[in-house]
């Protein structure tokens, strides 16, 4: 069963994604797929939160 | 006249409705059960914008169901934009976007209560003329 502060950890990530998510969407408007799909990949644990981070950054940049 | 008062559900609730170990897991469950019988009680699409493990995400169907709570449809892309502005303008930490996307969307479907259990929701919820509530405080009358 999932704790409090798995879940707390996991609403943060989800937070700091989003925002870079929506930083690359801002950037360039044809990024919003790509950037969602990273989104999704970590959302649904085919990546970590750490490569989703680092490729939403870049994206960003 | 009586009016039927509209309570969003954050997700702080009903985890510690879902979780029997947590220490106000009867208390959460309680106060959500009394909620939803006497008031329109939503989630939103937001939710499902979060990570959660499939064991959760069957639980937190199973006591929605139970709970007769409605789903309301939000736009998401247009609330993660909105939500980004206002940690940008209040200075706020990227961590806190999921919680005011779930204050936006209490917002846009119209409730006046969000039941949470979380100090980040409750020091904002008067910023979108929102009323904070759980176990401690009581429901709306």
């Amino acid at each position: 069963m999932i704790s409090i502060r798995e879940w707390r950890r996991l609403r943060d990530q989800a937070g700091i994604l989003i925002y870079y998510k929506v930083e690359a969407v801002k950037r360039n408007p044809k990024l919003r797929k790509t950037a969602e799909e990273i989104y999704e990949q970590w959302r649904t644990g085919k990546i970590s939160f750490k490569q989703a981070l680092k490729e939403l950054k870049k994206l960003a940049a | 006249m009586f009016v039927l008062a509209k309570v969003y559900l954050n997700t702080s609730i009903l985890i510690r409705a879902i979780n029997p170990r947590h220490p106000r897991h009867k208390k959460s469950l309680e106060f959500l059960k009394e909620c939803c019988r006497k008031h329109i009680c939503i989630i939103s699409n937001v939710h499902g914008r979060e990570k959660w493990r499939l064991e959760t995400i069957k639980k937190i169907r199973a006591l929605l169901k139970t709970l007769n709570v409605r789903k309301g449809e939000v736009n998401i892309p247009q609330l993660e934009e909105e939500a980004v502005k206002y940690i940008k303008k209040r200075g706020l930490s990227p961590k806190n976007v999921m919680d005011v996307m779930h204050l936006l969307a209490a917002r846009s479907l119209g409730c006046k209560y969000i039941a949470a259990v979380d100090r980040f929701i409750r020091s904002h919820a008067k910023h979108f003329n929102l009323t904070y509530i759980n176990y401690y405080t009581g429901r709306p009358s």
